[in-house]
């Protein structure tokens, strides 16, 4: 596998994993930045990621450390501190913006266990252990997932659990 | 709500927001990459440099002496003895006694002197311990005028480990107790000399300018010679007429200096370095023994 490999790569996944992302943070341009950082890293050590038996497993991991970082979030704070006006928002339609909305009043760990596996389209297994958890912990987490963001999204919902950002 | 439509809404959301975003070129997120890699080099070079000068400082401190200081100067008047020794020069056993007052800018000559030798220094041998050397070595030549000492990198090279250095004019005589040729580990020894041309300043480990330091003053005064008259400032010519074939020159690996060894088979027996390498170019600093960073 040579440098195409790695642009191959980037390139057929690289919007699937901005949408998980934006879906996990419900901020596009913090999505847009954790993915493109992790795959900057991905191309400095290409030669260990692909490799490895899931390299998209790699990418999105790191995507979310990179998006779930205190220092990025710091940071993020000020700049938005900094800024003399707020950055223009990308418009975005109202169907995603209320789910993604209702994904954001969710725990982080159901909001992952959510998008991988309805947005990566990974089966409850690779959640498990993409996750580092058993499957038996994935699928019922799953299903108090779903059961919570189901309630967001009929009817607004009641507050589940503390959300992480 | 069931599974189905929970999916349905994901897949809506993939298809509403992927036409959003836009892969950069690859380029840009290659180099961001690189940029990231140099900035996490220079972090880590940098931390590599702070606690370098952490840990030189704490050696420094642990150091008996840090730098090489001037010490007591020899007595003004000096006992007119001559010991005669199976290895020293003619030129060297009848050195009259001097009453001169010794000055800072002009150390005074020791009265009598030593022998640069392949196998020490005449008087002493590669080898000898430390105090035994030292004993003998100021028998001839006095206290010496600077003292110093050094754990890890000393200002002649990396030595085979800590360094006591002793210095007389122009001549440093160096002990460690580092395993050398001479001695095994643990033992204070005697484990080479130098002739040098400039004073062996402490190693600053805060310069990192772009150049190399200044030199570092030059030494003036006692300038001890081999049996057959080498020597700080002997003639390439010279050189060649004493050591003929066992002689070779060569440019330095590194900077525009020439070389000289003096090799007897496979035994390096002196080595120094050259002002050029013509016949009237002259030695700037001769050594022998076991050598820094061999």
């Amino acid at each position: 596998m040579g440098d195409l490999d790695f642009d191959e790569f980037y390139a057929s996944n690289y919007g699937r994993f901005v949408v998980q992302l934006y879906a996990v943070t419900g901020s596009l341009p913090d999505a847009e930045d954790a993915v493109q950082e992790a795959f900057a890293r991905a191309s400095v050590h290409w030669g260990r990621v692909r490799a490895y038996e899931m390299p998209e497993a790699w990418v999105r991991r790191v995507a979310l450390n990179v998006a779930f970082t205190g220092l990025r979030r710091a940071r993020r704070v000020l700049e938005v501190l900094t800024r003399a006006e707020p950055p223009p928002a990308a418009p975005l339609p109202g169907a995603s913006v209320e789910l993604v909305e209702a994904l954001g009043r969710l725990p982080l760990h159901f909001r992952q266990v959510l998008v991988l596996y309805y947005l990566a389209d990974l089966p409850v297994e690779r959640v498990a252990g993409e996750l580092g958890i058993a499957v038996g912990t994935a699928k019922s987490r799953l299903a108090r997932a779903r059961d919570a963001l189901a309630r967001q999204l009929v009817d607004g919902g009641e507050e589940v659990g503390s959300a992480q950002r | 709500m069931r599974s189905d439509d929970l999916r349905q809404r994901f897949e809506a959301l993939e298809t509403e927001v992927l036409p959003l975003t836009g892969p950069p070129a690859t380029e840009a997120i290659r180099r961001r990459g690189r940029r990231r890699q140099r900035t996490i080099r220079a972090a880590v070079l940098l931390s590599a440099v702070l606690l370098g000068a952490v840990a030189a400082r704490g050696a420094a401190r642990w150091s008996m002496q840090p730098d090489l200081q001037p010490v007591s100067p020899p007595p003004t008047t000096r006992p007119a003895v001559v010991t005669s020794t199976t290895t020293a020069p003619a030129s060297s056993t009848t050195r009259p006694a001097t009453t001169g007052q010794s000055t800072t800018s002009v150390p005074p000559r020791p009265t009598r002197t030593v022998v640069l030798r392949a196998d020490g220094l005449g008087v002493t041998a590669f080898g000898a311990a430390e105090q035994d050397a030292m004993r003998a070595l100021q028998a001839r030549l006095g206290p010496p005028q600077e003292r110093g000492s050094w754990n890890g990198a000393t200002p002649f090279g990396t030595c085979p480990g800590p360094v006591r250095a002793v210095r007389w004019g122009r001549l440093y005589v160096l002990f460690t107790n580092g395993p050398t040729r001479y001695s095994p580990e643990g033992r204070w020894h005697l484990f080479a000399w130098q002739v040098n041309q400039f004073q062996v300043t402490a190693i600053d480990p805060q310069y990192s300018g772009p150049t190399p330091p200044p030199d570092p003053p030059p030494l003036r005064g006692y300038s001890p010679r081999t049996a057959t008259g080498i020597s700080y400032g002997s003639t390439v010519a010279e050189l060649r007429a004493v050591y003929s074939r066992r002689l070779q020159l060569g440019r330095a690996e590194s900077g525009p200096t020439y070389q000289f060894t003096v090799r007897r088979g496979a035994t390096t027996e002196l080595f120094g370095s050259l002002t050029g390498g013509t016949s009237g170019a002259t030695v700037t600093w001769l050594a022998a023994g076991a050598v820094c960073g061999e």
